[in-house]
């Protein structure tokens, strides 16, 4: 099977996915409470909670409300946001590049920060170095994001005066958030890079390598590099999507961020189902692009993977 | 044990003892072996599996990884270099170009991600000096001297898509790039198919006459010895035990773990494996006192339980070694 026939496949199977997963968070969307309830105030007459019902298209059978939405997500079209009373394709691409942007950029400083520091761990494995890069990088893991927020801000911007403490506007702005939502990709990934290096430290073909009078820096980088590549993408890819799909909320809520991560808990809270719907969209799409993505880099660094 | 022709030596290993420090104590892999090579020799080490062949071999090369394995202590002199008092960072000159060797395991000894040609090219480059495409001629060169058919496509190839045979002959092919002054062959015939297996032997010997190598060749098939060495040291627990030539060995071997393991010569014939010998084998972290040999030699005298048998000349001229309380040979 060629790569282009595997790419378009899974493609077809990636529109699966997000149906299938729209429609499930729809039927359970639908269970779990009654929107008109949240919109009105208490006190609000019955006459007003029908028209309000009809308005919606909440009374309908749930089959016919279900169909209509998927036609019009076909389009990109999730309706009107009830919370934000716009478009929910207006809020989401309001908020949704700006913290992909981010997390992309969080990316970027764990695979340049983890990368090096996990194979110097491994290739010390043992020494005093290696103890206190696990400790680092396990801190980074179990500390709560939100916490080294407001540490990075305390030195960078409260103490240092260097960055701006909160808000959007210039690059400036991205670092510390990108910063804190680093920290616990950059722990994943050592930890995987260190592990999977030392298991290729250990391997004959290192042996045969050396015993052709390869340098130590090429046996690392020219050799077991590439071998670890696989499993360090299925983390990057893993890490990813995860923050994407909200775990970056609570450091935008500490930098006063408007990302994605913060309108997901403020979509929940306020019940907003259209906007969720369309969010959880996106999310599964996102998520379902990235790991066809990691796939096909498989390819790339594993020879014996043929799509 | 010193040899008396020294002047025609190429290599040789004194007192080498290399140990793997594992929880459950320490594993004396490597005792006190001392061995010499002619240039342009063929030596055979010889010994059962586990009696530290490949840790020899690694160890000359300071391959051996710490932890748990560590030299203990010994000198390799390669052609007059000390290979043990060079800096780590120097051993890059002495591997490759001073010892090359192909590794017992051809299936997990090549790179994955790489191909079989970018392997074989790099150890042109490094040690032939060679770059980019002459590189690449010479190790497409290289895939034909091992007999690699269309070896214009087959330096694309990754090493998950050659039989296990094909892959011996890479590893042969990367040694032999080195232009090594000692190749260091550790089994490379020994997971192969019977006919793969001649076939690998034939071109060793056809190359050997080629390209005139000195090759130290491990191996624990004595059919292989009988065809290939022009000397033997017999390895047993670690230890050399009695090194002679490839007729001594066969004529008039003196160890009675050497008698052993040869059985009757017609039994050689048929098989060429090592010849079994009842008892267990040694437990390298406890190690019997005496003779390491004693608790399976039907030999065994009072003395052999506790003292330590030192080498002896049988030869007088250095030729034939033994360390052994009672000799075997015929005077
Ligand atoms: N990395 C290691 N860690 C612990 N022990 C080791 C290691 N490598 C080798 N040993 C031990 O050292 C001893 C000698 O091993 P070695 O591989 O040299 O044997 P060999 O003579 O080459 O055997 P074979 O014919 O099976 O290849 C064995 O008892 C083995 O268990
Ligand atoms: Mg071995």
């Amino acid at each position: 099977m060629g790569m282009g026939k595997y790419i378009l496949q899974r493609l077809a199977f990636t529109v699966l996915v997000v149906i299938g997963i729209s429609i499930l968070v729809f039927v359970i969307t639908h269970m779990v409470g009654n929107p008109v309830d949240i919109m009105l105030p208490l006190t609000a007459t019955e006459e007003q909670r029908q028209l309000l019902t009809q308005q919606l298209g909440l009374d309908k059978p749930m089959i016919e409300q279900l169909g209509t939405f998927l036609k019009d997500a076909a389009t990109l079209d999730f309706g009107m946001s009830w919370w934000q009373r716009r478009p929910c394709m207006e809020v989401i691409m309001d908020d949704l590049p700006l913290t992909a942007l981010l997390i992309f950029f969080a990316s970027c400083i764990s695979v340049i920060v983890a990368i090096p520091l996990g194979i110097a761990a491994a290739y010390h494995k043992g020494s005093f170095l290696d103890r206190v890069l696990t400790i680092i990088s396990l801190g980074g893991i179990c500390l709560p994001p939100f916490w080294i927020g407001l540490m990075l801000m305390l030195v960078f911007s409260v103490k240092l005066g260097w960055l701006p403490t909160s808000g959007i506007g210039t690059w400036k702005h991205m670092i510390l958030p990108a910063l804190a939502i680093s920290f616990r990709p950059m722990g994943h990934l050592s930890q995987i890079v260190r592990f999977e290096m030392m298991q290729q430290l250990n391997g004959l073909y290192v042996i045969t390598a050396r015993a052709k009078g390869v340098t130590e820096t090429a046996v690392l980088f020219k050799h077991a590099l590439k071998n670890i590549m696989t499993a360090s993408i299925t983390m990057i890819g893993s890490d990813f999507t995860k923050q994407l799909g909200g775990l970056s909320a609570s450091v935008e809520v500490v930098f006063g961020f408007p990302g994605f991560g913060h309108l997901i808990s403020e979509t929940i809270s306020n019940m907003d189902f259209p906007l969720l719907q369309a969010e959880v969209f996106f999310v599964a799409l996102i998520v379902c692009l990235i790991n066809l993505l990691v796939d096909i880099l498989y390819a790339a660094f594993d020879p014996r993977i043929r799509y | 044990m010193e040899e008396t022709k020294t002047k025609d030596i190429i290599l040789s290993v004194k007192d080498l003892s290399t140990s793997f420090f594992l929880r459950e104590g320490e594993v004396k892999a490597v005792d006190g072996v001392s061995f010499s090579v002619r240039k342009g020799e063929c030596l055979a080490l010889v010994g059962e599996s586990g009696s530290g062949k490949t840790v020899t071999a690694l160890s000359m090369l300071r391959l051996v990884v710490w932890p748990p394995g560590k030299i203990k202590s010994g000198e390799v002199i390669l052609d007059g270099v000390s290979v043990f008092d060079l800096p780590m960072k120097n051993m890059k000159d002495v591997r490759g170009k001073g010892m090359a060797m192909i590794l017992q395991e051809p299936m997990s000894s090549l790179n994955p991600s790489q191909t079989i040609g970018q392997q074989i090219q790099e150890a042109v480059e490094i040690n032939q000096g060679l770059k980019g495409e002459e590189a690449k001629k010479k190790a497409i060169e290289m895939l034909g001297i091992v007999r690699i058919p269309s070896p214009e496509k087959r330096y694309y190839n990754y090493p998950h898509e050659l039989s296990g045979g094909m892959k011996q002959r890479i590893m042969i092919a990367i040694a032999l790039s080195c232009r090594p002054k000692v190749l260091i062959a550790d089994e490379p015939t020994c997971s192969l198919d019977v006919t793969i297996q001649a076939q690998i032997l034939r071109l060793m010997q056809q190359l050997r006459k080629e390209i005139d190598t000195t090759i130290l060749f491990i191996t624990s098939d004595l059919g292989i010895v009988a065809e290939m060495a022009d000397r033997v040291a017999i390895m047993y627990a670690g230890q050399l035990i009695e090194i002679c030539d490839v007729f001594t060995l066969f004529e008039n071997s003196a160890h009675p773990y050497t008698k052993g393991i040869m059985g009757s010569i017609t039994a050689m014939k048929e098989g060429g494996r090592l010849n079994i010998i009842s008892g267990d084998p040694p437990d390298l972290m406890a190690l019997p006192s005496g003779c390491k040999f004693h608790p399976r030699c039907e030999y065994c005298q009072e003395i052999c339980k506790t003292e330590e048998p030192g080498y002896t000349d049988l030869s007088g001229t250095g030729d034939h070694w033994v360390r052994c309380h009672f000799p075997l040979n015929k005077k």
